[in-house]
């Protein structure tokens, strides 16, 4: 069940790509490959991903970090070209410090203080507002035609999607302003005189943890919360772009119960965002066999792995029937559904990757 | 290959088992799995996990439980925490603060910032755990406690809070709270870690390189690695040249080759449990109540 010619059309003509999914399921390859293959039939791509696992980016040849750079492929087309970016959360932080604290001094004493670095590399929120200011400018950027978006691997991630400018985690952390100055202040002036639900609020936090120690990790908030008011102001825009025509999202899942589970969930919250299924890749099918041949090749494997095959073949037909049947009862059928085979194997280099690009 | 104690030890013996591993391979079938092998041999059985969404309900065949602990077999509860459950149930039955809770933290704001401080967050969530396990009535303390954990990075957070809540400075109960959790989490009798990989190349080298991290900086110890979907086939058993074929010929010899990388990187952690699980194909939910049965029997690992 390979739309090739779908799938084709959608990376010549599309502008955005946005792919989400559950953990393991292969998202960032799949994301990897689409960006291959679309530049490979001469489109200028640039890739976005989050936090990827390492040896993608070194399949790619690429370190980790916030600017697009050239990915080197292996069958070069006039005109077609690849740039990614992969987006590493603690540099993303870091990058963020250095560049909006107000001094070196303060800086340097949030990247040390043990909180910020605990919590740097696991804070989800910001980072998704930076991908999605990212997107936004690359979008804008005469040197693409086409931005594919790899997403964070959980379902709360698609938050971020719902109302970009009002999410909330943007209004909680505009909260943040006022809850954190009082204990900034408060450690300041040594228990100035603090007014009203603040100083309960300031007493009650404090009496947990003592607020002294929260001083640094507040500045940080605070820094935070000058980036996403100026991410607000792309908020707007960031919702249409989604919303066009010429944005697309593709669901990535596997042949398993749980990630059917996701996968229908997933459809559910874009759906409810307005926003439109083109495609369901599933990744990690078994190869299949044509008919003719199939009992002679089942008759010639180990009973066990006879076992095996037969367990997959039937649970993978159940889970893609499935999907496809809830996702067209609620209209929101992918015109476009991509079984991508098992390949048993990693993905080393750009020779693999673009062999697979080439062959699904 | 077992290796250090059996897996049907470290579920006789073990208060509390931290399941993690790389996202989508297998985290929570293990652990429920392990949950009805600990609960047939008469233990009880405390399921926890802290999704967005249950994961651990649908393999009962029930509905999503969230924050409320809910008998889903004989023997057998499960629980999704959530932070805001954790911290109210931390304030108001631990520390008694009741009114504190009542009249200052549950106000939103103060909720959220207590969700935006994520340091905060990971120790409510092992302060629960510890508190389950080692802390609250005995008739109300379940035998085991199996946390279905985040994947490898996330667990890693989760594990190093204590120690960074300890070295930021900070004050008062949750200094106290936080250094009793530490000291509980190292009990290496009671407390332990299960690391779940499958035998593909890419997995079991994320797996060679994070298991000594685990080791270094994890305060609960780890205490088996269980390697899920090993192909039966031997080598040489697959023959023939169709594109079905070929994969699982292939499949099966990377298997063998990551499973050999595997076994001699865990040589550097003597007395760790090494158990072999067989790629079943696909697994359905419900499960059978008898899934641990068939599922845990321990594959024979080449030689």
């Amino acid at each position: 069940m390979v739309d090739m010619a779908g799938i084709d059309a959608l990376l010549r003509n599309k502008k955005v790509i946005v792919m989400v999914g559950a953990g393991g399921v292969g998202k960032t390859t799949t994301s990897a490959l689409l960006a291959i293959r679309a530049a490979m039939s001469g489109r200028r791509v640039a890739l976005l991903s989050i936090d990827p696992a390492k040896r993608l980016a070194n399949a790619l040849g690429l370190g980790l970090g916030h600017e697009m750079s050239a990915v080197a492929l292996q069958n070069p087309v006039p005109g077609g070209s690849l740039h990614a970016a992969m987006l590493d959360q603690k540099e993303v932080f870091d990058r963020m410090v250095l560049q909006h604290a107000p001094s070196e001094k303060i800086a340097a004493r949030i990247m040390r203080d043990p909180l910020y670095r605990a919590a740097s590399t696991n804070l989800s929120g910001p980072l998704e507002y930076m991908a999605l200011a990212r997107l936004q400018e690359l979008t804008q950027d005469r040197n693409f035609d086409l931005v594919v978006l790899d997403t964070p691997p959980d379902t709360h991630a698609l938050d971020f999607l719902k109302r970009p400018n009002v999410l909330a985690g943007f209004m909680e952390n505009r909260v943040m302003s006022w809850l954190i100055k009082p204990v900034l202040a408060m450690s300041r002036l040594g228990l100035g005189r603090i007014i009203g639900a603040s100083e309960k609020l300031a007493g009650g936090v404090a009496s947990l943890t003592g607020f002294s120690a929260l001083r640094s990790f507040g500045e940080f908030l605070l820094l935070m919360q000058e980036v996403i008011d100026g991410f607000h102001r792309t908020g707007e825009q960031v919702v249409a772009t989604l919303q066009d025509k010429k944005t697309a999202f593709i669901l990535v899942a596997v042949p398993s119960r749980a990630a059917e589970r996701s996968a229908l969930f997933l459809a559910d919250q874009l759906s409810e965002m307005d926003y439109c299924v083109d495609g369901l890749v599933i990744n990690r099918c078994l190869p299949t066999v044509p008919a003719p041949e199939l009992t002679g090749v089942i008759d010639s494997l180990p009973a066990e792995t006879i076992k095996f095959v037969e367990a997959r073949r039937a649970g993978e037909d159940s889970v893609v029937g499935n999907l496809l049947k809830n996702l067209v009862s609620s209209k929101k059928k992918p015109r476009i559904v991509i079984r991508i085979d098992d390949q048993g194997a990693d993905f080393h280099d750009m020779q693999g990757l673009t062999k697979l690009a080439q062959s699904f | 290959m077992t290796q250090g104690a059996s897996l049907a030890q470290l579920l006789a013996s073990r208060k509390l088992i931290f399941v993690t591993g790389k996202g989508g391979i297998g985290k929570t079938l293990v652990s429920v799995a392990m949950a009805q092998a600990a609960a047939a041999a008469g233990r009880s059985v405390l399921l926890v996990e802290s999704s967005s969404r249950d994961q651990i309900t649908p393999l009962f065949g029930l509905p999503p439980v969230g924050h409320n602990e809910t008998e889903a077999a004989p023997k057998i509860s499960c629980i999704n925490l959530n932070s805001a459950g954790n911290f109210r149930e931390y304030v108001s039955k631990y520390l008694g603060q009741k009114k504190l809770f009542d009249t200052v933290l549950s106000h939103r704001v103060v909720q959220s910032f207590f969700n935006t401080v994520p340091g905060l967050a990971e120790a409510m969530m092992l302060g629960r755990l510890f508190y389950t396990c080692d802390v609250r009535d005995l008739d109300q303390r379940p035998d085991l406690v199996i946390c279905d954990s985040p994947a490898s990075g996330h667990f890693l957070s989760l594990m190093t809070t204590p120690d960074a809540i300890l070295s930021s400075g900070l004050a008062g109960p949750m200094l106290r709270d936080t250094q009793k959790v530490r000291d509980f989490l190292l009990r290496k009798a009671d407390v332990g870690v299960i690391y779940v990989c499958t035998p593909e190349p890419l997995v079991v080298s994320e797996a060679i390189d994070f298991l000594p991290v685990i080791q270094a900086k994890s305060p609960a110890a780890l205490c088996g690695v269980i390697v899920n979907r090993i192909p039966g086939a031997m080598v040489g058993e697959i023959t023939g040249n169709s594109q079905l074929q070929s994969f699982l010929r292939e499949r099966s010899d990377k298997s063998t080759v990551a499973l050999k990388m595997l076994q001699g990187s865990i040589k550097q952690f003597p007395g760790i449990m090494f158990h072999g699980l067989r790629d079943l194909g696909f697994v359905d939910d419900p499960l059978p109540p008898d899934f641990h049965e068939t599922f845990l029997t321990e594959e024979t690992l080449p030689q």
